[in-house]
Protein backbone atom coordinates (compact mmCIF):
# COMPACT_ATOMS: atom_id res chain seq x y z
CA UNK A 1 0.00 0.00 0.00
CA UNK A 2 1.22 3.34 -0.96
CA UNK A 3 1.21 6.71 0.96
CA UNK A 4 -1.55 8.37 1.69
CA UNK A 5 -0.21 11.71 2.77
CA UNK A 6 -3.76 14.07 0.96
CA UNK A 7 -5.95 16.16 3.64
CA UNK A 8 -7.80 13.82 5.48
CA UNK A 9 -11.97 14.40 4.81
CA UNK A 10 -13.49 12.18 7.06
CA UNK A 11 -12.29 13.25 10.50
CA UNK A 12 -12.89 9.84 12.82
CA UNK A 13 -14.63 10.18 15.89
CA UNK A 14 -12.09 7.52 17.69
CA UNK A 15 -9.23 6.57 15.91
CA UNK A 16 -7.68 3.48 17.37
CA UNK A 17 -4.39 3.02 15.67
CA UNK A 18 -2.99 1.48 18.27
CA UNK A 19 -5.04 -1.61 18.06
CA UNK A 20 -2.88 -3.09 15.87
CA UNK A 21 0.45 -2.02 17.22
CA UNK A 22 1.11 -5.98 18.29
CA UNK A 23 0.33 -7.37 15.01
CA UNK A 24 2.99 -9.37 13.51
CA UNK A 25 3.71 -11.24 10.32
CA UNK A 26 5.95 -13.46 8.56
CA UNK A 27 6.69 -14.73 5.10
CA UNK A 28 5.95 -18.21 5.09
CA UNK A 29 6.01 -21.17 8.11
CA UNK A 30 9.69 -21.14 7.39
CA UNK A 31 9.93 -17.24 8.48
CA UNK A 32 10.15 -15.55 12.18
CA UNK A 33 7.26 -12.94 12.87
CA UNK A 34 8.52 -9.42 12.94
CA UNK A 35 6.47 -6.51 14.41
CA UNK A 36 8.33 -3.97 11.64
CA UNK A 37 5.77 -3.75 8.44
CA UNK A 38 8.35 -4.63 6.07
CA UNK A 39 10.00 -7.39 5.36
CA UNK A 40 13.91 -7.65 3.62
CA UNK A 41 14.12 -10.60 0.96
CA UNK A 42 17.41 -10.62 -1.09
CA UNK A 43 18.21 -11.57 -4.55
CA UNK A 44 18.21 -15.55 -3.72
CA UNK A 45 14.77 -15.79 -1.96
CA UNK A 46 12.14 -16.77 -4.28
CA UNK A 47 9.08 -15.16 -4.04
CA UNK A 48 7.35 -18.03 -4.87
CA UNK A 49 8.05 -18.90 -1.32
CA UNK A 50 6.07 -16.40 0.03
CA UNK A 51 2.77 -17.01 1.73
CA UNK A 52 2.52 -14.36 4.19
CA UNK A 53 0.94 -15.29 7.65
CA UNK A 54 -0.69 -12.55 9.96
CA UNK A 55 -1.02 -12.62 13.80
CA UNK A 56 -3.49 -10.01 14.66
CA UNK A 57 -2.64 -9.55 18.41
CA UNK A 58 -5.30 -7.06 18.93
CA UNK A 59 -5.65 -5.34 21.67
CA UNK A 60 -9.50 -6.10 22.40
CA UNK A 61 -9.31 -4.09 25.36
CA UNK A 62 -9.26 -0.90 23.68
CA UNK A 63 -12.56 -1.37 21.79
CA UNK A 64 -14.19 -1.82 25.91
CA UNK A 65 -12.33 1.00 27.14
CA UNK A 66 -13.50 3.48 24.29
CA UNK A 67 -16.91 1.63 24.41
CA UNK A 68 -16.93 0.90 21.21
CA UNK A 69 -19.45 -2.91 20.18
CA UNK A 70 -16.65 -5.53 18.70
CA UNK A 71 -19.11 -6.79 16.47
CA UNK A 72 -20.09 -2.67 14.71
CA UNK A 73 -16.19 -3.49 13.12
CA UNK A 74 -14.41 -6.14 10.60
CA UNK A 75 -10.75 -7.38 10.23
CA UNK A 76 -9.80 -7.07 6.67
CA UNK A 77 -6.68 -7.85 5.17
CA UNK A 78 -6.70 -7.02 1.21
CA UNK A 79 -3.80 -7.43 -1.18
CA UNK A 80 -2.95 -5.23 -3.58
CA UNK A 81 -0.01 -5.27 -6.52
CA UNK A 82 0.89 -1.72 -7.59
CA UNK A 83 1.98 -2.41 -11.05
CA UNK A 84 -0.40 -5.01 -12.14
CA UNK A 85 -3.40 -2.54 -10.40
CA UNK A 86 -4.98 -5.62 -8.90
CA UNK A 87 -6.43 -6.04 -5.34
CA UNK A 88 -8.09 -8.52 -3.51
CA UNK A 89 -10.40 -8.99 -0.17
CA UNK A 90 -7.96 -11.92 1.52
CA UNK A 91 -9.77 -12.21 4.70
CA UNK A 92 -12.78 -9.83 6.00
CA UNK A 93 -14.19 -10.97 9.54
CA UNK A 94 -16.16 -9.92 11.92
CA UNK A 95 -13.97 -8.91 15.33
CA UNK A 96 -15.97 -11.10 17.94
CA UNK A 97 -15.06 -14.16 16.04
CA UNK A 98 -11.19 -13.26 15.97
CA UNK A 99 -9.31 -14.90 18.47
CA UNK A 100 -6.08 -15.63 18.78
CA UNK A 101 -5.91 -16.99 15.00
CA UNK A 102 -3.15 -16.52 12.24
CA UNK A 103 -4.72 -15.40 9.31
CA UNK A 104 -3.48 -17.04 6.50
CA UNK A 105 -3.48 -16.83 2.30
CA UNK A 106 -7.00 -18.91 1.66
CA UNK A 107 -6.02 -21.95 -0.36
CA UNK A 108 -8.09 -20.64 -3.87
CA UNK A 109 -6.09 -17.72 -3.84
CA UNK A 110 -2.72 -18.75 -3.90
CA UNK A 111 -2.62 -19.69 -6.85
CA UNK A 112 -3.66 -16.45 -7.96
CA UNK A 113 -1.61 -13.92 -6.17
CA UNK A 114 1.84 -12.95 -7.05
CA UNK A 115 4.38 -11.97 -4.59
CA UNK A 116 7.57 -9.82 -4.27
CA UNK A 117 8.07 -6.08 -3.69
CA UNK A 118 5.28 -4.50 -5.30
CA UNK A 119 2.76 -6.90 -3.79
CA UNK A 120 1.89 -5.30 -0.21
CA UNK A 121 -1.08 -6.11 2.84
CA UNK A 122 -3.18 -3.85 3.89
CA UNK A 123 -4.71 -4.90 7.21
CA UNK A 124 -7.46 -2.07 8.40
CA UNK A 125 -9.97 -2.39 11.33
CA UNK A 126 -13.22 -0.64 9.78
CA UNK A 127 -16.90 0.19 10.69
CA UNK A 128 -18.96 -2.62 8.89
CA UNK A 129 -21.88 -0.67 8.61
CA UNK A 130 -23.23 3.14 9.38
CA UNK A 131 -23.04 3.96 12.50
CA UNK A 132 -24.12 7.41 13.14
CA UNK A 133 -24.66 7.71 16.82
CA UNK A 134 -21.00 7.53 16.46
CA UNK A 135 -20.71 9.71 13.42
CA UNK A 136 -18.80 6.30 11.54
CA UNK A 137 -19.66 5.31 8.15
CA UNK A 138 -19.55 2.09 6.81
CA UNK A 139 -16.33 1.31 5.75
CA UNK A 140 -14.10 3.62 7.68
CA UNK A 141 -11.27 2.83 9.03
CA UNK A 142 -9.96 2.66 12.84
CA UNK A 143 -6.97 1.24 12.49
CA UNK A 144 -4.54 -0.08 9.92
CA UNK A 145 -1.23 -1.52 9.10
CA UNK A 146 0.44 -1.55 5.38
CA UNK A 147 2.95 -4.25 5.00
CA UNK A 148 5.27 -4.72 2.49
CA UNK A 149 7.91 -6.71 1.20
CA UNK A 150 11.21 -5.01 -0.32
CA UNK A 151 14.34 -6.13 -1.85
CA UNK A 152 17.36 -5.46 -0.18
CA UNK A 153 19.66 -4.73 -2.67
CA UNK A 154 17.00 -2.18 -4.54
CA UNK A 155 17.91 1.17 -5.31
CA UNK A 156 15.56 3.09 -3.26
CA UNK A 157 16.84 6.59 -4.62
CA UNK A 158 17.92 7.93 -1.43
CA UNK A 159 21.00 9.31 -2.93
CA UNK A 160 21.28 12.24 -5.09
CA UNK A 161 24.97 11.49 -6.95
CA UNK A 162 26.56 14.66 -8.42
CA UNK A 163 30.00 15.40 -9.53
CA UNK A 164 31.79 18.58 -8.66
CA UNK A 165 35.17 20.50 -10.47
CA UNK A 166 37.86 22.04 -7.86
CA UNK A 167 36.32 25.14 -8.72
CA UNK A 168 32.40 24.16 -7.93
CA UNK A 169 33.59 23.17 -4.27
CA UNK A 170 35.83 26.55 -3.62
CA UNK A 171 32.26 27.83 -5.15
CA UNK A 172 30.54 26.13 -2.23
CA UNK A 173 32.56 27.16 0.38
CA UNK A 174 34.79 24.09 0.27
CA UNK A 175 38.42 23.78 0.28
CA UNK A 176 39.21 22.74 -3.49
CA UNK A 177 40.91 19.34 -3.11
CA UNK A 178 38.04 18.12 -1.16
CA UNK A 179 37.03 14.53 -2.57
CA UNK A 180 33.70 13.97 -1.57
CA UNK A 181 30.64 16.05 0.69
CA UNK A 182 27.02 14.69 1.70
CA UNK A 183 24.48 16.54 2.78
CA UNK A 184 21.50 15.54 4.45
CA UNK A 185 18.10 17.26 5.00
CA UNK A 186 16.53 16.17 8.22
CA UNK A 187 13.00 17.12 7.03
CA UNK A 188 13.48 14.77 3.69
CA UNK A 189 14.66 11.73 5.36
CA UNK A 190 11.38 11.87 7.87
CA UNK A 191 9.33 12.42 4.70
CA UNK A 192 7.88 9.16 3.02
CA UNK A 193 10.32 6.71 1.53
CA UNK A 194 8.26 6.10 -1.88
CA UNK A 195 7.84 9.48 -3.25
CA UNK A 196 10.43 11.59 -2.19
CA UNK A 197 13.71 10.47 -3.69
CA UNK A 198 17.09 11.92 -3.11
CA UNK A 199 17.12 13.08 0.75
CA UNK A 200 20.68 11.97 0.68
CA UNK A 201 23.14 14.01 -1.87
CA UNK A 202 26.54 13.17 -2.61
CA UNK A 203 28.94 15.36 -4.19
CA UNK A 204 32.10 13.39 -5.42
CA UNK A 205 35.13 15.25 -7.20
CA UNK A 206 35.13 14.64 -10.86
CA UNK A 207 38.81 13.36 -10.21
CA UNK A 208 38.12 10.45 -8.45
CA UNK A 209 35.19 9.11 -10.34
CA UNK A 210 37.30 6.71 -11.94
CA UNK A 211 37.63 5.19 -8.42
CA UNK A 212 34.33 5.70 -8.05
CA UNK A 213 33.73 1.82 -8.52
CA UNK A 214 36.34 1.04 -6.75
CA UNK A 215 34.93 -0.97 -3.45
CA UNK A 216 36.87 0.66 -0.76
CA UNK A 217 36.02 4.08 -1.32
CA UNK A 218 32.76 3.46 -2.02
CA UNK A 219 32.83 1.60 1.33
CA UNK A 220 33.92 4.77 2.93
CA UNK A 221 31.45 6.82 1.33
CA UNK A 222 28.69 4.79 1.78
CA UNK A 223 29.59 4.98 5.69
CA UNK A 224 29.82 8.42 5.68
CA UNK A 225 26.65 8.59 4.26
CA UNK A 226 24.93 6.47 6.63
CA UNK A 227 26.72 7.58 9.29
CA UNK A 228 25.53 10.95 8.65
CA UNK A 229 21.77 9.86 8.23
CA UNK A 230 21.33 8.28 11.08
CA UNK A 231 22.96 11.00 13.22
CA UNK A 232 21.54 14.07 12.14
CA UNK A 233 18.03 12.14 11.89
CA UNK A 234 17.85 10.98 15.46
CA UNK A 235 19.04 14.43 16.15
CA UNK A 236 15.88 15.86 15.01
CA UNK A 237 13.29 12.69 15.45
CA UNK A 238 13.18 9.62 18.00
CA UNK A 239 12.14 5.93 16.49
CA UNK A 240 8.71 6.63 17.51
CA UNK A 241 7.62 9.56 16.17
CA UNK A 242 8.90 8.53 12.57
CA UNK A 243 6.22 7.40 10.16
CA UNK A 244 6.13 3.56 9.21
CA UNK A 245 7.20 4.63 5.66
CA UNK A 246 9.57 7.57 6.61
CA UNK A 247 13.53 7.67 4.46
CA UNK A 248 15.01 7.45 8.34
CA UNK A 249 13.10 4.08 9.40
CA UNK A 250 13.17 2.67 6.13
CA UNK A 251 17.00 2.80 5.86
CA UNK A 252 17.52 2.05 9.68
CA UNK A 253 15.31 -1.03 9.01
CA UNK A 254 17.45 -1.95 5.84
CA UNK A 255 20.93 -1.49 8.31
CA UNK A 256 19.24 -3.66 10.64
CA UNK A 257 18.62 -6.22 8.27
CA UNK A 258 22.13 -6.28 7.11
CA UNK A 259 23.37 -7.05 10.08
CA UNK A 260 22.09 -10.09 10.11
CA UNK A 261 21.85 -9.79 13.87
CA UNK A 262 18.26 -11.28 14.43
CA UNK A 263 18.27 -9.72 17.97
CA UNK A 264 19.01 -6.29 17.26
CA UNK A 265 16.22 -4.15 16.70
CA UNK A 266 15.65 -0.71 14.91
CA UNK A 267 15.37 0.59 18.01
CA UNK A 268 18.95 -0.23 19.09
CA UNK A 269 20.46 1.61 16.10
CA UNK A 270 18.25 4.91 16.67
CA UNK A 271 19.37 4.81 20.12
CA UNK A 272 22.56 4.77 18.74
CA UNK A 273 22.34 7.17 16.66
CA UNK A 274 20.95 9.70 19.56
CA UNK A 275 23.14 8.94 21.75
CA UNK A 276 25.74 9.61 19.05
CA UNK A 277 27.42 6.22 19.91
CA UNK A 278 29.66 6.39 16.63
CA UNK A 279 31.40 3.24 17.60
CA UNK A 280 28.50 1.18 17.58
CA UNK A 281 26.59 2.44 14.47
CA UNK A 282 30.85 2.17 12.51
CA UNK A 283 30.66 -1.42 13.29
CA UNK A 284 27.02 -2.47 12.41
CA UNK A 285 28.05 0.29 9.02
CA UNK A 286 30.70 -2.25 8.40
CA UNK A 287 28.06 -4.77 7.26
CA UNK A 288 28.51 -3.34 4.37
CA UNK A 289 28.64 -5.21 1.46
CA UNK A 290 24.94 -5.40 0.73
CA UNK A 291 25.37 -2.16 0.90
CA UNK A 292 27.24 -1.68 -2.00
CA UNK A 293 24.87 -3.18 -4.74
CA UNK A 294 22.30 -0.62 -2.93
CA UNK A 295 24.44 2.02 -4.17
CA UNK A 296 26.15 0.96 -7.14
CA UNK A 297 23.33 2.06 -9.42
CA UNK A 298 23.33 5.68 -8.38
CA UNK A 299 26.62 5.59 -8.72
CA UNK A 300 26.52 4.66 -12.26
CA UNK A 301 24.58 7.80 -13.40
CA UNK A 302 26.65 10.30 -11.99
CA UNK A 303 27.91 12.50 -14.97
CA UNK B 1 6.72 -18.58 -18.72
CA UNK B 2 9.83 -16.08 -18.74
CA UNK B 3 10.61 -12.49 -20.14
CA UNK B 4 12.90 -10.15 -20.82
CA UNK B 5 14.11 -6.87 -18.95
CA UNK B 6 16.55 -4.33 -19.65
CA UNK B 7 17.78 -2.20 -16.32
CA UNK B 8 17.00 0.80 -15.82
CA UNK B 9 20.86 1.76 -16.22
CA UNK B 10 21.40 0.07 -19.69
CA UNK B 11 18.20 1.90 -20.60
CA UNK B 12 19.83 5.29 -19.96
CA UNK B 13 22.60 4.56 -21.96
CA UNK B 14 20.76 3.35 -24.99
CA UNK B 15 18.29 6.55 -25.17
CA UNK B 16 21.68 8.43 -24.76
CA UNK B 17 23.25 7.15 -27.81
CA UNK B 18 19.48 7.26 -29.27
CA UNK B 19 19.10 10.89 -28.73
CA UNK B 20 23.04 11.63 -29.93
CA UNK B 21 22.56 9.63 -32.91
CA UNK B 22 25.66 7.69 -31.47
CA UNK B 23 24.81 4.17 -33.16
CA UNK B 24 22.45 1.68 -31.73
CA UNK B 25 23.74 0.06 -29.07
CA UNK B 26 23.06 -4.00 -29.23
CA UNK B 27 20.74 -4.79 -26.55
CA UNK B 28 20.69 -8.24 -26.87
CA UNK B 29 24.14 -7.98 -24.75
CA UNK B 30 22.46 -6.10 -22.12
CA UNK B 31 18.58 -7.53 -22.11
CA UNK B 32 17.98 -10.34 -19.13
CA UNK B 33 16.05 -13.10 -19.19
CA UNK B 34 13.68 -13.67 -15.79
CA UNK B 35 11.97 -16.56 -15.13
CA UNK B 36 11.44 -20.18 -16.98
CA UNK B 37 9.97 -21.86 -19.53
CA UNK B 38 8.79 -20.10 -22.87
CA UNK B 39 9.54 -16.53 -23.18
CA UNK B 40 6.86 -14.11 -23.73
CA UNK B 41 6.28 -14.37 -27.91
CA UNK B 42 8.43 -11.06 -29.31
CA UNK B 43 6.60 -11.74 -32.43
CA UNK B 44 3.49 -10.97 -30.71
CA UNK B 45 5.33 -7.48 -29.86
CA UNK B 46 6.85 -6.99 -33.16
CA UNK B 47 3.42 -7.08 -34.81
CA UNK B 48 2.19 -4.34 -32.00
CA UNK B 49 5.11 -2.10 -33.22
CA UNK B 50 4.55 -2.69 -36.76
CA UNK B 51 0.87 -1.78 -36.66
CA UNK B 52 1.65 1.43 -34.87
CA UNK B 53 4.55 2.05 -37.21
CA UNK B 54 2.41 2.06 -39.96
CA UNK B 55 -0.04 4.62 -38.39
CA UNK B 56 2.34 6.30 -37.28
CA UNK B 57 3.34 6.59 -41.18
CA UNK B 58 -0.11 7.44 -42.24
CA UNK B 59 -0.58 10.02 -40.16
CA UNK B 60 2.92 11.44 -41.65
CA UNK B 61 1.77 15.42 -42.70
CA UNK B 62 -0.91 15.65 -40.23
CA UNK B 63 1.35 15.41 -36.87
CA UNK B 64 -0.69 17.36 -34.45
CA UNK B 65 -1.27 16.53 -30.62
CA UNK B 66 -4.81 15.47 -30.91
CA UNK B 67 -3.28 12.97 -33.71
CA UNK B 68 -0.78 11.83 -31.53
CA UNK B 69 -3.10 11.02 -29.00
CA UNK B 70 -5.46 9.00 -31.39
CA UNK B 71 -2.47 7.06 -32.21
CA UNK B 72 -1.70 6.31 -28.85
CA UNK B 73 -5.30 5.64 -27.36
CA UNK B 74 -6.07 3.29 -30.44
CA UNK B 75 -2.80 1.53 -29.60
CA UNK B 76 -4.90 0.28 -26.62
CA UNK B 77 -7.25 -1.62 -29.21
CA UNK B 78 -4.06 -3.15 -30.91
CA UNK B 79 -2.82 -4.22 -28.02
CA UNK B 80 -5.69 -6.03 -26.86
CA UNK B 81 -5.47 -8.10 -30.13
CA UNK B 82 -2.07 -8.59 -30.22
CA UNK B 83 -0.32 -8.85 -27.01
CA UNK B 84 -0.82 -12.09 -25.15
CA UNK B 85 -1.03 -11.10 -21.12
CA UNK B 86 1.59 -12.59 -18.91
CA UNK B 87 0.86 -11.34 -15.39
CA UNK B 88 4.24 -12.30 -14.69
CA UNK B 89 5.96 -9.87 -17.27
CA UNK B 90 3.17 -7.39 -17.02
CA UNK B 91 3.86 -7.14 -13.32
CA UNK B 92 7.76 -6.18 -13.96
CA UNK B 93 8.61 -2.82 -14.52
CA UNK B 94 11.99 -4.01 -16.51
CA UNK B 95 9.97 -5.95 -18.51
CA UNK B 96 7.96 -2.66 -19.96
CA UNK B 97 11.15 -0.42 -20.35
CA UNK B 98 12.82 -3.67 -22.20
CA UNK B 99 10.38 -3.26 -24.94
CA UNK B 100 9.63 -0.14 -24.84
CA UNK B 101 13.64 0.09 -25.75
CA UNK B 102 14.05 -2.64 -27.73
CA UNK B 103 10.84 -2.00 -30.23
CA UNK B 104 9.02 1.34 -29.29
CA UNK B 105 11.96 4.35 -29.06
CA UNK B 106 10.54 5.87 -32.39
CA UNK B 107 7.28 5.68 -30.86
CA UNK B 108 8.08 7.47 -28.23
CA UNK B 109 9.76 9.94 -29.57
CA UNK B 110 7.06 10.27 -32.43
CA UNK B 111 4.63 10.91 -29.06
CA UNK B 112 6.69 13.16 -26.95
CA UNK B 113 9.33 14.95 -28.93
CA UNK B 114 9.17 18.53 -29.72
CA UNK B 115 10.61 20.64 -32.43
CA UNK B 116 13.70 21.61 -30.83
CA UNK B 117 14.05 18.43 -27.72
CA UNK B 118 13.77 14.66 -27.96
CA UNK B 119 11.35 13.29 -25.49
CA UNK B 120 12.00 12.84 -22.12
CA UNK B 121 13.21 10.06 -20.02
CA UNK B 122 10.27 9.26 -17.50
CA UNK B 123 8.21 9.28 -21.32
CA UNK B 124 10.06 5.90 -21.36
CA UNK B 125 9.02 5.17 -17.66
CA UNK B 126 12.42 6.32 -16.52
CA UNK B 127 13.95 8.75 -13.71
CA UNK B 128 17.03 10.61 -14.39
CA UNK B 129 18.96 8.46 -11.76
CA UNK B 130 17.70 5.00 -13.89
CA UNK B 131 15.36 4.12 -11.73
CA UNK B 132 11.94 2.86 -12.51
CA UNK B 133 8.89 5.68 -13.08
CA UNK B 134 6.80 3.03 -14.52
CA UNK B 135 2.92 5.19 -14.63
CA UNK B 136 4.75 7.28 -17.10
CA UNK B 137 5.80 4.71 -20.09
CA UNK B 138 3.89 4.82 -23.18
CA UNK B 139 3.20 0.90 -23.30
CA UNK B 140 2.43 0.19 -19.68
CA UNK B 141 -0.24 3.32 -19.51
CA UNK B 142 -1.77 1.61 -22.15
CA UNK B 143 -2.44 -1.47 -20.54
CA UNK B 144 -3.51 0.09 -17.37
CA UNK B 145 -6.05 2.15 -19.80
CA UNK B 146 -6.86 -1.35 -21.51
CA UNK B 147 -6.76 -3.18 -18.05
CA UNK B 148 -9.13 -0.99 -16.30
CA UNK B 149 -10.99 1.30 -19.06
CA UNK B 150 -12.30 -2.08 -21.17
CA UNK B 151 -16.21 -2.10 -20.63
CA UNK B 152 -17.78 -5.50 -22.64
CA UNK B 153 -20.66 -5.24 -21.81
CA UNK B 154 -20.49 -2.26 -24.71
CA UNK B 155 -21.36 -2.28 -28.32
CA UNK B 156 -17.33 -0.95 -28.43
CA UNK B 157 -15.77 -2.04 -25.54
CA UNK B 158 -12.92 0.91 -25.67
CA UNK B 159 -15.75 3.52 -26.07
CA UNK B 160 -13.96 5.52 -23.33
CA UNK B 161 -10.74 4.15 -23.85
CA UNK B 162 -9.86 5.69 -27.48
CA UNK B 163 -11.66 9.46 -26.59
CA UNK B 164 -9.47 12.27 -27.42
CA UNK B 165 -8.90 14.74 -25.04
CA UNK B 166 -8.80 12.37 -21.87
CA UNK B 167 -5.34 11.83 -21.56
CA UNK B 168 -5.32 13.78 -18.58
CA UNK B 169 -8.38 11.68 -16.63
CA UNK B 170 -6.82 8.19 -17.52
CA UNK B 171 -3.25 9.30 -16.55
CA UNK B 172 -3.64 11.64 -13.63
CA UNK B 173 -6.63 9.75 -11.80
CA UNK B 174 -6.11 5.95 -12.97
CA UNK B 175 -2.79 5.69 -13.85
CA UNK B 176 -1.06 6.99 -11.21
CA UNK B 177 -3.57 6.75 -8.62
CA UNK B 178 -3.45 3.76 -5.84
CA UNK B 179 -7.13 3.49 -5.69
CA UNK B 180 -7.64 2.54 -9.13
CA UNK B 181 -6.36 -0.74 -8.12
CA UNK B 182 -9.82 -1.08 -6.36
CA UNK B 183 -11.90 -1.76 -8.89
CA UNK B 184 -15.42 -0.91 -7.60
CA UNK B 185 -14.16 2.93 -6.61
CA UNK B 186 -12.57 2.75 -10.18
CA UNK B 187 -15.26 1.83 -11.86
CA UNK B 188 -17.56 4.15 -10.12
CA UNK B 189 -15.35 7.02 -10.54
CA UNK B 190 -14.93 6.35 -14.98
CA UNK B 191 -19.14 5.79 -15.08
CA UNK B 192 -19.39 8.97 -13.37
CA UNK B 193 -16.74 10.48 -16.01
CA UNK B 194 -17.94 9.07 -19.39
CA UNK B 195 -21.37 7.09 -18.52
CA UNK B 196 -23.12 9.67 -16.70
CA UNK B 197 -21.17 12.62 -17.86
CA UNK B 198 -21.56 13.82 -14.50
CA UNK B 199 -17.62 14.96 -14.17
CA UNK B 200 -17.01 15.80 -17.57
CA UNK B 201 -15.09 19.13 -17.15
CA UNK B 202 -12.26 18.88 -16.05
CA UNK B 203 -11.73 20.69 -12.58
CA UNK B 204 -14.81 18.86 -11.16
CA UNK B 205 -13.16 15.36 -11.87
CA UNK B 206 -9.92 16.75 -10.33
CA UNK B 207 -11.85 17.75 -7.41
CA UNK B 208 -13.58 14.51 -7.05
CA UNK B 209 -10.53 12.42 -8.01
CA UNK B 210 -8.64 14.07 -4.91
CA UNK B 211 -10.95 13.63 -3.00
CA UNK B 212 -11.12 9.49 -3.80
CA UNK B 213 -7.80 9.32 -2.49
CA UNK B 214 -8.14 11.24 0.20
CA UNK B 215 -10.58 9.24 1.11
CA UNK B 216 -8.71 6.14 0.75
CA UNK B 217 -6.45 6.55 4.20
CA UNK B 218 -10.13 6.57 5.91
CA UNK B 219 -12.26 3.95 3.99
CA UNK B 220 -11.68 0.70 3.70
CA UNK B 221 -12.67 0.64 -0.43
CA UNK B 222 -12.44 -3.32 -0.81
CA UNK B 223 -15.25 -3.93 1.29
CA UNK B 224 -17.84 -1.83 -0.44
CA UNK B 225 -20.51 -2.94 -2.57
CA UNK B 226 -20.31 -1.31 -6.61
CA UNK B 227 -23.84 0.51 -4.98
CA UNK B 228 -21.88 1.64 -2.57
CA UNK B 229 -18.82 3.50 -4.42
CA UNK B 230 -21.68 4.47 -6.67
CA UNK B 231 -23.24 6.17 -3.72
CA UNK B 232 -19.85 7.93 -2.36
CA UNK B 233 -19.10 9.66 -5.65
CA UNK B 234 -22.22 10.75 -6.20
CA UNK B 235 -22.33 12.55 -2.48
CA UNK B 236 -18.65 13.99 -3.38
CA UNK B 237 -20.20 15.20 -6.73
CA UNK B 238 -23.35 17.00 -5.44
CA UNK B 239 -20.86 18.44 -2.53
CA UNK B 240 -18.82 19.74 -5.01
CA UNK B 241 -21.38 21.45 -7.28
CA UNK B 242 -23.07 22.82 -4.05
CA UNK B 243 -19.44 24.58 -2.98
Amino acid sequence: MAIHNEPRIIRPGKYLNEALDNLEWKLNSADQFQIEVRKYIDDDFSVNEISPIIKPNLKFELFEENELDLTNFNIGVVYEESVLKESLVMYNENLHVLGSDEITVPFELEKILLWGPQASLFVAIFANKDLPEIDYQHGQIIAKKALGISNINENANFFDVQSATPKDFMDMGYPRNTSYIIEVDPNEISGPFERSGYAIKITISTDLQAIAEDKLFMNEVLMAAFEEVLLVGYEQFTYDELEDDSILKNITARLRAFAGDKDLKSQNIADWAKNREKNKIRSLLQHGLGLNKMFLRSLDNVS
Amino acid sequence: MSHKILSGANALKIIQNFHDNTGEDDITNLEKIVGTGPLYPEDEIKMFRDKIISEINLSKDKVTDREKQRVEFQSIKWMHELLSIDRDAFRDKGFWIWMTIKYFKEYVEWRHASKDNPARINNYGLRPTGSYDITENILYRAWIRLKIGLDETLEDPFKYNTLIETYDFWQSFIVRRDFASCENIARAFINARFVNNRTKEKQLYRTIGRNITALQSNLFFNCLSEQDAEAIIDKKIKQSEVA
